[in-house]
């Protein structure tokens, strides 16, 4: 079956990242923002419809998608200190490691989207009452974030270490992205 | 770009097992021969390629000169983002990016020539101009590493302006120092193996490692102390 020149890279990046981020590593900086693009607006999209589907509206709410900005944009320092550190992968290549990590979490936030729909028609249907309405809303905007930025962090240290596979780079990527995780609740409670 | 071991573990691609895959779809392609030959891309990851361009006589000024460009804009860069959490109107964040960037290349102009002394008191005399190129790469390298610490005093001064944010803006110069250090070290490592005559062994002797680390310890100690001389400037003039 012929695939797309478009669609090969997005299937690509999700059943071989590893090779992905090392393609989107030679094929430049273009095509690795496009699909960090992707990968955020399709959060974007899943974060704002749980929202509006859980809490009824957009006004009450941790701001998750702005944490979870944060957060991915704390990347790029991060592998510019790896690449100092001498991590065997390509600096253009971590950068792709990124890109490709944001589209798996992209594609997570969306799978999610059916689960969040079936919460919603049935908490409705049952008239439930939220009994702590501010603490309500705030899971209603966390919830994917979280997740969508669990599903990141989980494909970066995967592809880093299939590329790198050191003790040592194992180790830290583990540690960088329980850190980062810590940073995100840190900075959603403060979002409130 | 230092080669891929291909002995080590993992060195392979995480397949779905419920998929059909061919033998050389596990296979990474090797990125050994894919050194990157961008200079800022150089400093921070390979100071192999760096010391190879310091000692190509072609390339060694045009090297140092685009390391001055790098210093002059990965200093700026560093101090718009990390004072750009301080929003204080009495600042002006373009003063303070020309004083970091001006200290930055100033302490490092005032400190060549004390290092150099210090070479020749360690009897490990080398060419000035190469000298010269070794300290501008290290400083270029600590200064783009200033650039990726320097979100952590950013985001850390909007979360507490008391503790965190002052020490964390230490801390991201203290990892650049450190950083220069260590590349200081590892290219003046790397060029004492390339001054060595044929057929000699591919490490230098015991006695000389030890003769580079404590010059390398030594310049730095020069160099901390300019840097911290421009800092005080800062403070003073800011």
């Amino acid at each position: 079956m012929e695939r797309s020149r478009v669609l090969t890279p997005l299937i690509d990046a999700v059943d071989r990242p590893a090779n992905a981020a090392l393609a989107l590593g030679r094929r430049g900086l273009l095509p690795t923002t496009a699909q960090a693009g992707l990968g955020l607006f399709a959060v974007a999209i899943a974060t704002t419809a749980t929202q509006l589907l859980l809490a009824g509206d957009l006004d009450t709410r941790v701001d998750g998608l702005m944490a979870f900005l944060e957060v991915t944009a704390l990347l790029v320092p991060i592998a510019l200190l790896a690449a100092f550190l001498q991590v065997r992968v390509p600096l253009r290549a971590l950068l792709g490691t990124v890109a490709v990590g944001l589209l798996q979490a992209g594609l997570v936030a969306l799978t999610l989207l059916p689960l969040v729909a079936f919460v919603a028609l049935v908490t409705a249907s049952r008239g439930m009452v939220s009994t702590y309405p501010g603490a309500h809303a705030a899971l209603a905007g966390l919830v994917v974030p979280a997740l969508a930025l669990m599903a990141m962090l989980e494909r970066c240290t995967t592809i880093v270490q299939s590329i790198d596979g050191s003790q040592w780079v194992a180790r830290s990527a583990r540690a960088m992205a329980w850190m980062l995780m810590a940073a995100f609740l840190v900075r959603a409670c403060q979002l409130v | 770009m230092t080669a891929i071991d291909p002995t080590l573990p993992y060195r392979s691609e995480h397949l779905s097992p419920f998929l059909p895959w061919a033998a050389e779809d596990r296979r990474l392609p090797q990125t050994r021969d894919e050194a990157d030959d961008a200079l800022v891309i150089q400093l921070m990851q390979s100071p192999k390629a760096i010391v190879d361009r310091i000692m190509d006589p072609t390339r060694a000024q045009a090297t140092v000169l685009a390391s001055v460009g790098v210093i002059t804009g990965a200093g700026a860069l560093a101090a718009v983002i990390m004072l750009s959490a301080w929003d204080d109107p009495q600042r002006s964040l373009a003063l303070d990016a020309f004083m970091v960037s001006a200290g930055l290349l100033g302490a490092l102009a005032a400190s060549i020539a004390p290092i150099w002394g210090l070479a020749v008191l360690r009897t490990a005399r080398m060419p000035i101009t190469q000298l010269t190129a070794i300290l501008t790469t290290s400083v270029a390298a600590a200064s783009l590493l200033l650039v990726a610490m320097s979100a952590a005093p950013a985001v850390l001064w909007r979360i507490d302006g008391v503790w965190a944010g002052p020490l964390a803006l230490v801390g991201a110069f203290l990892v650049a120092a450190v950083g220069c250090a260590v590349r200081f070290r590892s290219q003046l490592m790397l060029v004492a193996l390339h001054s060595q005559a044929e057929g000699a062994s591919t490490q230098p002797s015991g006695a000389d490692r030890s003769r580079i680390q404590a010059f390398a310890r030594s310049a730095m100690m020069v160099l901390a102390f300019t840097n911290a001389l421009a800092g005080w400037a800062w403070l003073a003039l800011g």
